[in-house]
């Protein structure tokens, strides 16, 4: 591979945020805004796939101890300058259960992740939130969907090819839209109790309960 | 799509991921005493590692881990294919309720991201196979061990061809802006100089007896400096395309280091950047002529 390009991709958490922010048109800032308003003091906060820990530090203000999980080492640096105070852990999120304890957090954040993640990942990611969360807590996922209804669907491939191709010239990344999550919550044993859609469907945020 | 056109255009744009499904997939007709291969999602690896099992009958479970499509060296290197993805994978596709024995045969390849000591603390035995996977067949009939030659990673001539074809095309897209604008009468020339030195950047630097591969690429413009020197007139061109000339040998050079992860951290970044301020300097200089 060339050397230059190895190190564009080196530096690519670095400029993660400014392209996701881009790809969603400022879609994502916005539903962690709004998952973050869910966040009460003291709640005990675990952010799967916490990537630059922009969402950690909105919890954080907010008066929540967080643990911020990752796999990408490069994203967990950036995210410990970002929000030092927040626990992070770099580990893959099929390997929670050696990690965390059963029911122990409040609240379980991802933004963006599950939308990486095979059926089968999905649904073992599933299964250990639904052991780690304690009862009572929630689970709230902002992710990339493909839309159901043929018209936004669409609509959904002709913005999204050109701004995939955009965000990877700037991040070397881009996301994956998940369809039919439902069913992955319903097989994990936990059910969605509230769905928000932002972009005529293309992104949603749910609220699951065990 | 068939096979070839996707291996075409695998290789010459190396540069990008081309992941494919992570999964754990049967192959031929396993049972639980069969041997557990595993790989990385790169498509191209993959696809024709698929292929080579099938054909060699080879009944055995390949585990693809998820590496967002990276290859097995790259993938290790980075430290995105680690004993972590793997035990991860282990546990998401329920590896261990389809065999009766815990030994893991890796990529030799893998070795510098996926330590064997991680695996060993969550009850699998890692083993490295050989490094190329033509080899599995003779690796497994010989109660896996390996033998010399399975160990060694060759550099052929069709190997460097191939990552040439990807290096040019990376640096023609890289230069192509730069050539348009500095140099659109001369495109054409100047696309070919990006190839000539991509491709003798991989087929002919091992004969030049110098340690860094900048040196390597400037060595390599010499004969194309003479070149220009001897057939152009127009002095203030001359002094304009050699200017560029160095430029581009210096960065083609400088680039090849990502090659191989052997030649990397060559330390020759502040000399790559001083030969492109000295270029840029005098080039703007003429421009003042």
């Amino acid at each position: 591979m060339s050397f230059v390009y190895m190190k564009i991709l080196e530096s690519r958490p670095e400029r993660y945020d400014v392209g996701m922010s881009l790809l969603t048109l400022g879609t994502l800032t916005k539903i962690k805004r709004q998952i973050a308003e869910h966040i009460h003091p003291g709640n005990q906060v675990l952010d799967l796939g916490c990537g630059t820990g922009t969402l950690a530090q909105m919890c954080l203000e907010r008066g929540a101890e967080v643990t911020g999980v990752d796999a990408n080492s490069g994203m967990l640096a950036v995210a410990k300058r970002n929000s030092p105070s927040a626990k992070y852990l770099n580990i893959s999120l099929g390997n929670l259960d050696e990690h965390l304890g059963d029911e122990s957090f409040d609240i379980i954040l991802s933004t963006l992740t599950f939308s990486e993640l095979t059926r089968a990942e999905r649904i073992h990611v599933l299964k250990q939130i639904k052991r780690v969360l304690k009862n009572g807590g929630k689970v709230l996922i902002g992710d990339e969907m493909i839309p159901e209804n043929i018209l936004a669907k669409c609509l959904y491939y002709a913005f999204r090819i050109p701004m995939r191709l955009l965000t990877w010239v700037i991040t070397q990344t881009t996301t994956n839209a998940i369809s039919n999550f439902d069913e992955d919550v319903r097989e994990a044993g936990m059910k969605i109790v509230n769905c928000k859609s932002f972009m005529l469907g293309m992104f949603i945020l749910l609220e699951i309960k065990k | 799509m068939i096979g070839w056109i996707k291996d075409i255009y695998q290789t010459l744009f190396r540069f990008v991921r081309f992941p494919c499904e992570p999964e754990t997939v049967a192959i031929g007709h396993p049972d639980k005493s069969s041997p557990i291969l595993v790989t990385c999602n790169f498509d191209y690896t993959v696809r024709h590692l698929k292929a080579y099992l099938e054909k060699e009958a080879l009944d055995c479970f390949l585990l693809v881990v998820n590496t967002k499509g990276t290859n097995v060296w790259c993938a290790a290197a980075e430290g995105i294919f680690t004993a972590e993805e793997v035990l991860s994978h282990l546990k998401v596709y329920n590896v261990r309720e389809r065999v009766n024995h815990n030994r893991l045969i890796l990529p030799q390849l893998s070795a510098p991201g996926v330590k064997r000591k991680a695996l060993t603390e969550q009850g699998w035995e890692g083993i490295y196979g050989p490094v190329y996977f033509s080899d599995l067949k003779e690796f497994l009939h010989n109660g896996l061990t390996k033998n010399k030659d399975m160990q060694a990673l060759e550099y052929g001539y069709w190997e460097r061809f191939k990552m040439a074809l990807s290096h040019a095309v990376f640096c023609t897209l890289v230069c192509i802006l730069p050539i348009l604008l500095f140099a659109s009468d001369w495109w054409i020339q100047g696309i070919a100089l990006v190839w000539y030195f991509a491709f003798s950047m991989q087929l002919i630097e091992h004969f030049i007896p110098l340690d860094r591969l900048l040196y390597k690429g400037l060595v390599l413009s010499l004969p194309v400096l003479a070149l220009l020197w001897t057939s152009e007139t127009d002095p203030v061109l001359k002094i304009q395309a050699s200017m560029g000339i160095l430029a581009l040998s210096a960065y083609i050079g400088y680039d090849a280091q990502g090659h191989s992860h052997l030649g990397q951290n060559q330390k020759s970044g502040k000399l790559f950047a001083g030969i492109f301020a000295f270029s840029a300097l005098v080039y703007g200089g003429t421009l003042l002529l």
